[in-house]
């Protein structure tokens, strides 16, 4: 193995490592939780 | 005249120099590594062929020098600078007593081993082939031109001397046919990786490609290798991921309440529980359904409120139906249901607190002056159910997808710089213009 095949299996094994600790732990930058506050709602129907 | 294969040393009748002819007895013509007089070398009296006043040139590589290549032990003895009129290469006659001639050739800080073949290529369509390995057309109909030259040489060489030169690439290696009036020669050149020319003849290694920086025709892209090399791995990591979504995120446990809000009626707000997360951190999945809302939309917020430290986790959620028709017929928008993930809720018992206000939208209905608002609302609108499924776990698939982005991103990187590579390559390239098996070629392997 290359050391460039190197680096990059230990940046996927990073990023797997990162998916693993977020899904034991719930977690998700893209939740809906949070998003109450602040958020633009728009109602009515948009067809033209 | 010495022994062949002999180191011989005669004085420049010029200047007077010291001169080493080190191919004594195969050596033609010599030039003066002082003051760069050409000189016959077949001539007892070493008689000046041509005499030049330009300064010694300052090579990267002197002559005399000596060094290991591909187990050959070689002598650096002439050295000539050619040009085409458009690029300037040097190019350094290597010799060896045992191993003949070789050549060197250095262009854009990038060096090459060329040796002449003895024999013609075989020629399959445009393309030639030596052996096992396929030439394609690259350069063609060019004029290389001597421009300076020194040390010793196997022919009668002087600034000026024209060939008509034609290259026949593939990644790694030239295949280069030069010929005047008299003579074809064909010479296979294969380009040398810096560690070995550095540790032949010390000289500075190639330089890194950048965007920008134009390639040899026959200078593999540096990122096949990589992208080659990093296929699989990325391809690994894509099925770990699969294997990682399916075992998180399954949901658990669901529990179902429901409320009904009166559409433009007051907020409905409803307390729901216990609900009790005994692990860590979790998220939780909330699927909201209103299956009667037509012609409005109903706003539901959730919270889940920690019974113990009053934390709230808050979620909001628009279910909405329109329908009507146009000129085009029948039409529809709105979803009924939603489903809302909040994440990383921490162990507890909590409360779900849900607030819902549905509304109406348009005219349909009876209408009615409310006091309290100053506006008119409808009245005589049946209640819209608010069911809700609250369960453990949540399947996050935007979390899949940014990791799968971050594997793909390196590989993708390597993909478009190597493809910024082949385009600076390939717009070298004479004749017609590079065509798909020019950017396959480009995708094999030294």
């Amino acid at each position: 193995m290359t050391r460039s095949s190197f680096l990059y299996a230990l940046w996927c094994m990073g990023v797997l490592g990162l998916y693993l600790a977020a899904a034991s732990q719930g977690y998700s930058p893209f939740a809906d939780g949070g998003r109450t506050a602040g958020a633009a709602r728009a109602y009515g129907p948009t067809h033209k | 005249m010495a022994e062949e294969g002999s180191v011989r040393s005669l004085s420049c009748p010029a200047c007077g120099g010291t001169i080493a002819m080190r191919a004594a007895g195969y050596t033609v013509t010599l030039a003066c590594e002082y003051c760069g007089t050409l000189i016959d070398a077949t001539d007892p009296a070493a008689r000046i062929i041509t005499r030049y006043n330009e300064i010694q040139a300052s090579l990267a590589i002197p002559l005399g020098t000596r060094g290991t290549l591909r187990g050959v032990e070689w002598e650096v003895i002439g050295w000539l600078q050619r040009s085409d009129g458009w690029v300037i290469w040097d190019e350094y006659l290597l010799f060896n007593p045992y191993a003949g001639y070789r050549w060197l050739i250095a262009q854009n800080g990038q060096w090459s081993l060329g040796t002449m073949l003895t024999s013609a290529p075989q020629r399959d369509g445009p393309d030639q082939i030596v052996g096992s390995r396929r030439f394609t057309p690259f350069y063609g109909g060019n004029t290389a031109r001597v421009m300076r030259v020194a040390g010793e040489f196997y022919w009668r060489v002087k600034p000026g001397e024209e060939v008509r030169a034609s290259d026949f690439v593939r990644p790694g290696f030239m295949l280069s046919l030069e010929q005047d009036d008299r003579e074809k020669s064909w010479t296979i050149s294969e380009l040398l990786t810096g560690r070995e020319i550095r540790a032949a003849f010390d000289v500075d290694p190639p330089p890194v490609w950048i965007p920008g920086m134009t390639p040899l025709a026959h200078q593999p892209s540096p990122y096949v290798r990589r992208i080659k090399g990093w296929w699989p791995i990325a391809a690994l990591s894509f099925v770990v991921l699969l294997v990682l979504l399916s075992l998180f995120g399954r949901t658990m446990q669901p529990q179902t309440f429901s409320l009904s809000a009166t559409p433009d009626g007051p907020t409905v707000t409803q307390t729901f529980g216990p609900i009790v997360l005994p692990l860590g951190k979790q998220a939780m999945t909330v699927e909201a359904f209103t299956p009667s809302v037509e012609q409005g939309w109903v706003d539901i917020d959730i919270s889940f409120v920690n019974r113990k430290t009053q934390d709230s986790y808050d979620a909001y959620a628009l279910n909405e139906r329109y329908s009507g028709r146009d000129s085009d017929g029948y039409w529809s928008e709105g979803a009924r249901s939603q489903t809302l993930k909040v994440a990383s809720l921490p162990a507890g018992t909590y409360d779900l607190v849900v607030d819902a206000q549905a509304h109406h939208w348009g005219s349909s209905g009876n209408w009615a002056f409310d006091a309290s608002s100053a506006t008119y609302k409808a009245e005589g609108l049946l209640p819209i159910e608010v069911n809700l499924m609250v369960a453990r776990g949540a399947r996050f698939a935007t979390n899949f997808w940014l990791a799968l982005l971050m594997i793909l991103v390196p590989p993708l990187l390597m993909l478009i710089l190597h493809i910024m590579f082949e385009n600076a390559r390939l717009a070298q390239k004479d004749g017609s213009s590079a065509d798909a098996d020019d950017w396959l070629q480009g995708m094999q392997s030294p």
